[in-house]
């Protein structure tokens, strides 16, 4: 049995229900993520969760403190910013494609769109938002989308995330498969995400210092220093799953998007904090 | 296998000659043919080293190598198979591990 | 006399046990098993154990070290390393048998190894 079960037995939550039956909220879901890792890194502020490793690691932090005087994302953010303002050929910019400008709404992405049956995330209806405006779609892992997504981020900043789960069976379906995508193990090599950032967070896996599941989505997009460059997020869990060597499903994919779903409702009221930068 | 699959087989093995130049080509068509369609039913569960192990042998066989590119082949599809069990055992216990129910 | 019995009796048991899989290793066999164990793409057991003179080792599983206390039996030992999911269903050991990660041999060379740490 997990740590998480029994921890959460000696604190006397509802675990009688029997699986079959049961069919947690993901309200109540995360509820009970969030006091697992309370639990298990009682010495770590709540807030600073978002920080991932830095959170949980003294070296790997003043490492990282070091480097914020001249954020090796600054050049990317500048360039999103360029582009996000400057006119697509038909005179339009992507802030007609955003609520508030696309100003400080980052925190509320992704999204479950009930018309189209489908999440949204903010790299989507970025390209989408392209498409409508007679645009070419950018590359979706890395280069212009990311900065894109970096500025847009980064003018979002502190805004605790708030993503929802609508009533309507579509929405939860997504959130379920994101779930059960996040938890099933993969590859030659068996792992699942949780597998490390449920089972092992605060370990060393070779070099490599594991996070927690919360807050790993706040930071995003990343400049980690082995790209060298900015990166999004499905291009990390692209690059997880090649580590456990699962074929990596395509970015944006609808796995990936409910996979994010999932991943970031875990992380409600957390601040958003991207761009950041990991190792 | 059935009884006429099977005396056509030994009759081709007897048949030596014939059969060793048809045989080998004719052997990794049939196993890769068979690992590629499990590595399919992976879905979203298949292994970068059966890809990696399935382009091996489609090159040993361009190249005319065929020993090599069924001895890929088969272990693309040994790969292939432990996928498709991962991918059936983990949809029951993915729940083993996760929070909340 | 009764040592010479002993003495028959132990090799009956080892030759029934052991001797077609498990010959006494060579220290070939050895150094064969740490490079299988500390290679990345093959065992890469420092990614969670610390383990003799291995560089940059992780801390998911316990430190590999008296072995041969920890695991009297070869074939226990040899089946950890196998599938641990069979002794342990939420264990993130991948099952480097089971999956094709490591062949029968390279898990022998690996046992040969381990048990001189």
């Amino acid at each position: 049995m997990l740590k998480a079960k029994i921890i959460l037995v000696a604190l006397g939550a509802a675990l009688a229900v029997p699986q079959a039956l049961a069919g947690s909220t993901p309200e109540e879901d995360r509820k009970e993520t969030v006091e697992y890792f309370k639990q298990m890194f009682p010495e770590v502020p709540f807030e600073d969760f978002v920080n991932g490793q830095y959170a949980l690691n003294e070296d790997r932090r003043s490492q990282w403190e070091s480097m914020q005087d001249f954020p090796p994302y600054e050049f990317a953010v500048a360039e999103g910013q360029e582009m996000f303002e400057t006119p697509f050929a038909n005179g339009k910019t992507y802030a007609s494609c955003f609520e508030n400008g696309g100003i400080g709404i980052r925190q509320n992405y992704p999204y479950f769109d009930t018309e189209k049956n489908e999440v949204i995330t903010l790299e989507l209806a970025i390209n989408r938002c392209r498409e409508a405006n007679g645009e070419e779609p950018l590359r979706w892992k890395k280069g212009a989308i990311a900065s894109i997504s970096a500025y847009m981020a980064s003018t979002s900043q502190g805004n605790p995330i708030n993503i929802k789960v609508p009533d309507d069976p579509d929405a939860m379906t997504a959130y379920q498969d994101g779930k059960e995508f996040y938890y099933s193990r993969r590859g030659q090599l068996n792992f699942s995400c949780a597998s490390c950032h449920v089972q092992n967070p605060g370990k060393w896996i070779r070099a490599d210092f594991l996070s927690p599941t919360v807050g790993q989505p706040a930071n995003f997009p990343v400049h980690r220093s082995k790209w060298g460059e900015l990166g999004t997020l499905h291009r990390r869990f692209a690059g997880c799953n090649n580590n456990v060597r699962a074929e990596p499903l395509p970015a944006q994919s609808e796995e990936y998007r409910n996979l994010e779903y999932f991943l970031t409702y875990m992380s409600n009221g957390l601040p958003v904090v991207g761009p950041a930068t990991r190792p | 296998m059935n009884k006429p699959l099977l005396t056509i087989g030994i009759s081709l093995a007897l048949s030596a000659p014939v059969a060793a130049q048809a045989g080998p080509k004719e052997d990794f068509n049939d196993v890769y043919s068979k690992a590629q369609s499990t590595h399919e039913d992976a879905g979203t569960f298949q292994w970068t080293v059966t890809s990696d192990r399935l382009k091996a042998a489609k090159s040993a066989a361009e190249n005319g190598d065929f020993d090599k590119a069924r001895s890929m082949a088969q272990e693309a599809l040994n790969l292939a198979k432990e996928s498709v069990a991962q991918r059936q055992q983990q949809q029951e216990v993915w729940r083993n591990v996760a929070i909340g129910n | 006399m009764r040592k010479g019995l002993i003495s028959v009796c132990l090799t009956t048991l080892a030759l029934s046990a052991t001797a077609p899989v498990f010959a006494e290793p060579t220290q070939a066999d050895i150094d064969r098993g740490k490079e299988l164990a500390f290679s990345r793409k093959d065992g890469n057991c420092l990614a969670c154990h610390q383990m003799d003179d291995g560089k940059l080792a992780g801390n998911i599983g316990p430190e590999l070290a008296d072995m041969e206390t920890r695991y009297p039996d070869r074939e226990i030992l040899f089946k950890r390393i196998w599938d641990e999911t069979q002794f342990n269903p939420t264990t993130v050991m991948p099952p480097f048998g089971r999956h094709m990660i490591l062949g029968k041999q390279e898990i022998n060379r690996i046992v040969d190894y381990l048990y001189t740490l």
